[in-house]
């Protein structure tokens, strides 16, 4: 049998080969029900579809032998062209991004046996096997890992003030980039007015994209959430105040920032239901808050929401009374389901491991000393690093970190990754592949003014580069809160003008390979 | 403190433990689908009553919840909430009386349309200081307000967010939800 030149299909090749006819095979039927064809010799027997041979057999034309295109290869469609008696090898996946590089059969993953396909994105020409990584959010090289070896630094167009002069403060609340540009949230209030929830964009070099749309729209206070991107829509949450405490809600917003639908109410009942956390697994949401179940002690309370938007199962608890449990973080692995961290009133990061229906999968851990705050964690490469900072009657001096595997295991016993400063807070951790960047304010300038600075860490926790300062104003530059893609990564920050309340700040950053590391 | 938690997600904005509405209890359950919004059991209205412990919350009732549709509220945005100030907050002298202190108290109308009120008052004080522990107002001592944090509901120092900073040394004003208030965190 003659098959394909190529005995095995090389991943990302061409989309399909013709062969040369010659595998015939087969007999030969004996023709029934199709009108007999006379015939003295070979010659006389011809047909137009040139995958059959015919002869002539016992004075009448019959087939002899079809082309046979079995190629043995998986990922290939085999059939015969009638006009040419070639051979077609159609490759089952497309090549969409036209990047020479075919997406995974669905149900697959890109690179495994039998998924027909190793681009893990095929919808960005830049992503593929063998692409250079770039600075970007994305995994570039398919490796699994995301902008590893890059380093942000601040882009010439600086820092711009996110909210008009018609807020009288503001804070952002989440950042997230959707392939074009940075979606916002932000907590805002104007002259005489509550303060309500905000969403903007912002492109790469600092360019507004989306002004600022009011996405709350209450009477009493509410404010910006978190913000995360789906691959189609941004989704948010964020705390309105109801008759006795506050409620969550939810929505997805378009690329405008314009809502997909009506508001979710996703808390019950009466007390304090803040600070939400959202994450998406592609399929689904998870969303916690924190909850005093109407005056009593906070617990994190939790639940799924539907892609479609809709509220799946009931509010779930996931840490007991005892814990005082307030500012969740739900993060995920991708070899585990779900994490979920919080702070204790023993003043302690914490956390419990959860199954993909939140149900929790082992007890609570903590992770630090007493005194622990202003925590931010991420998943990098294989572990998960946690950040905080100390908090008494005044702020510690450095920011403190650790790693824990995806069991919630420790693997790095907590140490100071910054020094310098007199007082140091609220850090963000971002994961960038093989290493993670730190934002945080601290007053190493100034004896407690507040600048924050940026550095990037290896999974083991040391520092590989120097620190810079991204935002120093004669104000306090606090809350910094760091998202990847466009040039590099982008930083959102409160700058307390006038050394009052302050506003939202956006930074874009551009990515540079090879500083000295 | 709620806003820097996680890296500021929250805008840096503290949660001041709520007095009520005479222990009116939002009924989700009455909420009238597809006519837009929910509808609450209005309460009698009034200041200073703290929430009933228990009050609510999940377990209660078994109340049904479906997507909330938002009112609107077209006007909202315009919607200026009212202060009524019977004494100063950061004066020297508040107003109040020996045992007293002033603080601020928030009432939300059962309507979600209307605007939120704000009451500076006179009430009885406690002996919490900036980060002890507290459940209401009363727990914390004068120039304190009980805030709900990351890590405790606690008392902190009040101070005013449309001056500079009174706060010691790597300390911020962070504002709370009542205008031009903030604590120190």
């Amino acid at each position: 049998m003659l098959v394909s030149t190529r005995s095995s299909r090389l991943l990302g090749v061409l989309s399909f080969l013709l062969v040369q006819c010659g595998g015939r095979s087969g007999i030969l039927g004996d023709d029934a029900g199709v009108a007999q064809v006379p015939c003295k010799q070979n010659s006389d027997c011809v047909d137009n579809n040139l995958c059959i041979t015919q002869a002539c057999v016992n004075a009448y034309c019959a087939t002899v032998a079809t082309t046979n295109c079995d190629d043995q290869v998986f990922c290939t469609l085999d059939s015969c062209d009638e006009s040419s008696g070639l051979c077609v090898h159609q490759w089952k996946t497309n090549d969409n991004d036209h990047d020479g590089y075919y997406a995974p059969l669905p149900g697959t993953t890109a690179g495994a046996p039998d998924s027909c396909g190793d681009d893990c994105n095929d919808t960005m020409a830049s992503v593929h096997p063998g692409a250079p990584e770039l600075c970007d959010g994305f995994d570039n090289n398919c490796d699994g890992r995301v902008d590893e070896g890059s380093v942000g630094y601040r882009t010439a167009s600086g820092a711009v003030r996110v909210t008009d002069d018609s807020f009288i403060n503001g804070g952002p609340t989440g950042l997230a980039y959707n392939g074009s540009f940075f979606g916002l949230s932000f907590s805002g209030s104007k002259s005489s007015e509550t303060y309500q929830g905000y969403f903007s964009g912002y492109d790469s070099s600092a360019s507004s994209v989306v002004s600022a749309i009011n996405i709350t729209q209450t009477s009493t206070d509410s404010f910006g959430g978190p913000v995360l991107w789906t691959g189609s829509v941004f989704a948010t949450a964020w705390e309105v105040r109801g008759e006795q405490g506050y409620d969550i809600r939810f929505n997805e917003l378009d690329a405008r920032g314009q809502k997909m639908g009506p508001d979710v109410l996703v808390s019950k009942g009466a007390g304090f239901s803040v600070q939400p956390t959202l994450l998406w697994d592609g399929s689904q949401y998870y969303i916690a808050w924190s909850d005093d179940n109407g005056g009593n002690l906070f617990q994190i309370l939790g639940r799924k929401i539907s892609a479609q938007r809709e509220l799946s199962g009931d509010i779930l608890e996931f840490t007991g009374l005892q814990s005082d449990a307030r500012t969740p973080t739900l993060l995920r692995s991708p070899s585990s389901n779900l994490l979920l961290f919080f702070s204790a009133t023993t003043q302690q990061v914490c956390g419990r491991m959860l199954d993909g229906a939140m149900a929790p999968t082992g007890g609570e851990f903590c992770l630090s000393a007493e005194g622990a705050s202003n925590y931010s964690a991420d998943w990098i490469n294989d572990r998960f690093v946690v950040a905080w900072s100390l908090e008494g009657e005044q702020p510690g001096d450095a920011i403190w970190a650790t790693t824990i595997d995806a069991q919630g295991k420790l693997i790095q016993a907590s140490s100071a990754i910054t020094s310098g400063a007199n007082f140091a807070r609220n850090p963000s951790v971002l994961a960038l592949g093989d290493r993670f960047a730190l934002a945080w304010t601290d007053d190493r300038v100034t004896y407690g003014h507040y600048g924050v600075r940026l550095n990037t860490y290896g999974p083991d926790l040391a520092p590989l580069t120097t620190v810079q300062t991204l935002a120093e104003t004669a104000y306090d530059c606090i809350d910094p809160t760091l998202a990847s893609g466009g040039l590099g990564l982008a930083l959102v920050y409160r700058e307390r003008t006038d050394g009052k309340t302050g506003f939202p700040y956006f930074i874009g950053l551009t990515c540079n390979y090879g500083l000295p590391q | 403190m709620v806003g820097p938690m996680c890296s500021g997600r929250y805008g840096g904005v503290l949660f001041l433990v709520l007095f009520g509405c005479g222990g009116a209890v939002e009924d989700p359950a009455a909420s009238t689908k597809g006519t837009g919004g929910y509808t609450s059991v209005a309460g009698a209205g009034g200041y200073g009553n703290t929430i009933p412990l228990g009050s609510g919350g999940t377990g209660t009732g078994g109340q049904v919840y479906s997507t909330y549709t938002s009112l609107g509220c077209p006007d909202a945005a315009a919607a200026t909430p009212t202060v009524d100030q019977r004494c100063d907050l950061f004066a020297t002298d508040s107003g109040c009386g020996d045992g007293y202190g002033c603080f601020p108290l928030i009432q939300s109308s059962g309507d979600p349309c209307q605007p939120t009120r704000y009451l500076f008052a006179c009430i009885s004080v406690g002996t919490g200081t900036q980060g002890q522990e507290c459940d209401d107002n009363q727990r914390c001592a004068a120039g304190h307000i009980c805030v709900v944090t990351s890590t405790g509901t606690v008392c902190q120092r009040a101070c005013d967010t449309t001056i500079q900073s009174s706060c010691s040394a790597g300390m911020f004003c962070d504002p709370i939800d009542v205008p031009g208030v903030g604590t120190c965190s």
